[in-house]
């Protein structure tokens, strides 16, 4: 159950979004954007939102005491603007600022750096045909592949989406309805809390408890958002510190409940394994066997599996036309895939062995 | 977010297998429960990916024993520059011994995973049954408790006569 803060509201403004001809319009969506000082994006995400094929109802626009003129700018688009008295301290906590005011049926949460490919939520809608669905979320790309962290990032979705996601939604299991773009059945979702602030991983922790709860969750691959990404090693450490620390702190709180539910508890058993070894691998085994046996072979095996990451990052990039793209970024995969491990170790270490939870919520750009 | 993205660890090998596994799953649904054969598209394609990727796996192994030949074969040339014709076999570096033991490793934690689930199930029920034991010795301390006053009394009553 969400802590309950005693914030006053301020709504700023107030409006539903025009359609144009060409748009239909989807009765009972509410889009929800949390935002902190997101001012260099917001506009493009409430741009992207109004130019849907199928145009939501309202848009809420969550500013969490931005400083940057944020609100204004979503003020201009002329969207419902609210503004907490008091920062809400995380992204969950924004959210579920908005989520008392929804009125309709479903309810959208997006980040104010994510933009939507024009029929993103025509082809989510889909998904609740289902009535036992409660979320469904698309793929995601990186809006950016320019810098070593974007590109690395960009190799990382494509080849996640196009094979591994796919394959849990076949048997039923998406791992996680992504925080960034992400469509919810209001009832359902209240019936949870709204997102819990209990972990650093709010979207993961809020798609377990729904499974726990006999709920479905989807993954529709032709939904298409597109976050902005990390761009330096400043901010991509503050993101993979917080979802390291977001996986291990829901895998400690879900673990009972998750043994329950076929095929998602063998996906996590393996990732949790699969993890923790190959971030011990990567960091410590291979550097270690190189310098003892004097054989530079041994770092090979960063990169081995070349052949076997091709593969989807060939079947997803060639519709796109972005599989030269994809191959260009492969070598920025293996510098990110390495420091990725480092979080991950440090993320179980700490949880675990330490037993000193990380409960900062730091923004990712 | 894919924390530990791996590549052809435990991880990869339990996709590929999943993979690998649709279209029997899918086969068994509609024998067993007479769904229709649903997401052709979809199985097919991550049953390509699948069989992709290791044929990509089995190239790699080759490559890497022609490589590992091909340097060998140097350095014998090296040491001997009149050595005749040498016969090049490229082994294949991936042995069917450690795709046996990775696959070995992967059961061993799915059924990890299941007994693990099993013992959690009999902890959940043993302290289920234990809580009612004790809900029932408290019922009946309190229905004896309530009986007290009635029998005795009445006993007590006729003995004074």
């Amino acid at each position: 159950m969400q802590e309950e803060k005693n914030l006053s509201e301020l709504v700023l403004s107030q409006s539903q979004p025009k359609k144009t001809a060409d748009q239909c319009s989807y009765p009972g969506l509410t889009v929800i954007i949390p935002a902190y000082n997101e001012a260099n994006s917001v506009g493009d995400t409430l741009h992207s939102l109004q130019q849907q094929t199928c145009v939501p109802d309202e848009i809420i626009v969550v500013d969490d005491c931005s400083c940057d003129g944020t609100g204004e700018i979503a003020r201009s688009f002329g969207v419902t603007l609210v503004r907490p008295s008091a920062n809400t301290g995380s992204k969950a906590g924004a959210q579920n600022f908005a989520l008392a005011r929804v009125k309709t049926e479903f309810v959208m949460a997006i980040d104010a750096d994510t933009t939507l490919a024009p029929d993103a939520i025509e082809k989510l809608r889909v998904a609740f045909d289902d009535p036992e669905v409660a979320a469904a979320c698309g793929f995601v790309l990186p809006r950016y592949v320019r810098t070593l962290w974007e590109r690395g990032r960009y190799v990382e979705y494509l080849f996640a989406f196009t094979f591994y996601k796919q394959v849990q939604d076949y048997y039923g299991k998406p791992l996680i309805s992504s925080g960034c773009f992400s469509m919810y059945r209001k009832y359902m979702l209240q019936a949870q809390g709204g997102w819990s602030t209990r972990t650093l991983a709010e979207d993961m922790d809020l798609t377990w408890s729904f499974y726990q709860a006999g709920h479905k969750i989807r993954f529709i691959p032709q939904a298409v958002s597109y976050p902005i990404e990390p761009h330096n090693y400043r901010f991509m450490s503050r993101q993979l510190r917080r979802w390291s620390h977001g996986f291990v702190q829901n895998v400690t709180l879900h673990w009972k409940g998750l043994l329950e539910i076929p095929y998602l508890r063998s996906a996590v058993a393996v990732i949790l394994w699969d993890a923790v070894i190959a971030s011990f691998v990567f960091l410590f085994m291979l550097p270690l066997l190189a310098v003892v046996f004097q054989n530079p072979l041994f770092l090979l095996g960063y990169i081995i599996d070349v052949p076997a990451l091709l593969i989807p990052l060939f079947v997803g990039g060639l519709p796109r036309k972005e599989f030269g793209k994809a191959l260009s970024c492969l070598p920025a995969f293996f510098v990110l895939r390495t420091v990725n491990a480092y979080f991950f170790i440090e993320a179980v270490w700490s949880e675990w062995v330490l037993r000193r939870s990380f409960n900062v919520y730091e923004k990712g750009h | 977010m894919n924390v530990g993205l791996p590549g052809t660890g435990i991880g990869g090998l339990f996709y590929l297998l999943s993979a690998l596994l649709m279209p029997i799953r899918e086969i068994w649904l509609v024998l067993s429960k007479g769904t229709r054969f649903s997401h052709k598209r979809l199985i097919l394609t991550q049953c390509a990916i699948a069989i992709g990727i290791l044929a990509g796996i089995w190239l790699t192994g080759w490559l890497l024993g022609a490589a590992l030949v091909s340097s060998q074969k140097e350095a014998m040339l090296s040491q001997m520059p009149t050595a005749g014709f040498i016969h090049e076999d490229y082994p294949n570096l991936i042995k069917t011994t450690f795709v046996f033991l990775t696959l070995g490793l992967l059961m061993i934690i799915l059924a990890s995973v299941q007994i693990l689930k099993l013992l959690i199930r009999h902890r959940r029920r043993r302290y289920t049954d234990q809580q009612f034991i004790k809900r029932s010795s408290q019922t009946r301390s309190a229905i004896s408790a309530e009986y007290k006053g009635g029998p005795e009394t009445k006993a007590s009553a006729t003995s004074s006569r």
